[in-house]
């Protein structure tokens, strides 16, 4: 995923007052982060993980990336990104139930899907691929996977458009 | 050739239209989650797995510490090694030799179509249970969805086949 799009996508949730207040946290303490694969999880936080990306080339267009900057509309890559809710039941306050994390999972819709005012800027389409809540025995852990697509349009030059 | 229809009879070609799709929809259906159930099997099936860089060092230290690797064999990639119950790959695939007469997670997958009021679907899935943890990750294990991400890859080839179904039936009707 481009890495404007990404932290674009964590500054629309880590800036939102109602999602930190549903997670326990205040605007600046930054629980959603890019998932790490050697650190551990220390909930309540949300993981964010690029999943595999397609491009498509606009009609005329030789290359998906180009000089010089012209302006001109290159290729659509439509992506689709998996942000995990994690929840553990053995904190003594909120979040720490299946119904927190619903509810966490609720409001991560709403600022993603609607996206107006354009949260995340220069991304359209977004659209809900599946979401999922699992409960771990072992660790106490209630996640929440969900999962989402969207596209962002390549200018002419490695812009956004 | 043109045909005038009254009103009646251009009602009645419009729910002949809708009836005799049915079956049509349901025949490409069932090809298009065959597709995707033979995507879904190669997304678990090592060598050809797209999440077989997705290494998991933790639970390769956490199987060491408790002795159980039993072996090591090279992978088509040199870098990707497989240990005891495929956990240093990515590749959701287990090599744990008392278990090769077991059924694979890979050979449960399967796919059926289902038709009702609501419309024609078609179902890809697997009835093992710790198929979820799988797709969906847990906390020590990222996920690797293999039958959502086989669908966005055959997506235009199942588009294709249901238009394919719809342009039957019109052609049939129009006959």
């Amino acid at each position: 995923m481009n890495a404007t799009i990404l932290a674009g996508i964590l500054l629309a949730l880590n800036n939102d007052s109602t999602l930190m207040s549903l997670m326990g946290k205040t605007v600046g303490d930054n629980p959603c982060y890019r998932a790490q694969r050697l650190s551990a999880i220390i909930p309540p936080v949300i993981t964010l993980r690029a999943d595999p990306e397609d491009s498509e080339l606009y009609c005329g267009t030789d290359y998906a990336v180009s000089t010089p900057l012209t302006g001109a509309v290159l290729a659509r890559n439509s992506t689709t990104a998996q942000l995990d809710i994690w929840v553990s039941s053995a904190q003594e306050t909120v979040p720490n139930t299946g119904f927190d994390t619903d509810a966490i999972a609720d409001r991560v819709d709403i600022l993603l899907l609607y996206n107006t005012p354009a949260r995340v800027a220069n991304t359209h389409g977004w659209r809900k691929v599946s979401s999922s809540q699992q409960y771990e025995d072992d660790t106490g852990l209630w996640h929440n996977a969900l999962r989402y697509s969207f596209w962002y349009l390549i200018k002419q030059g490695y812009g956004l458009t | 050739m043109t045909v005038i229809l009254s009103r009646e009879e251009l009602q009645a070609k419009i729910k002949n239209l809708q009836t005799n799709l049915i079956p049509h929809l349901v025949e490409k259906m069932g090809e298009a989650a065959k597709i995707v159930e033979g995507q879904a099997k190669k997304n678990c099936t090592l060598g050809k797995s797209p999440y077989e860089d997705m290494v998991f060092p933790t639970k390769f230290e956490m199987y060491q510490l408790e002795g159980k690797i039993r072996g090591i064999r090279m992978t088509q990639r040199p870098s990707v090694f497989v240990a005891y119950e495929g956990a240093y790959s990515g590749a959701p695939y287990s090599i744990d030799e008392n278990r090769r007469r077991e059924m694979h997670m890979r050979d449960t997958i399967y796919s059926i179509v289902d038709s009702d009021q609501a419309g024609v679907h078609g179902l890809v899935g697997t009835p093992v249970d710790y198929s979820v943890w799988v797709h969906e990750g847990t906390s020590k294990m990222w996920a690797r969805p293999f039958i959502t991400d086989a669908i966005f890859e055959k997506e235009k080839a199942i588009r294709k086949l249901l238009s394919e179904a719809v342009l039957e039936d019109l052609e049939e009707q129009a006959a």
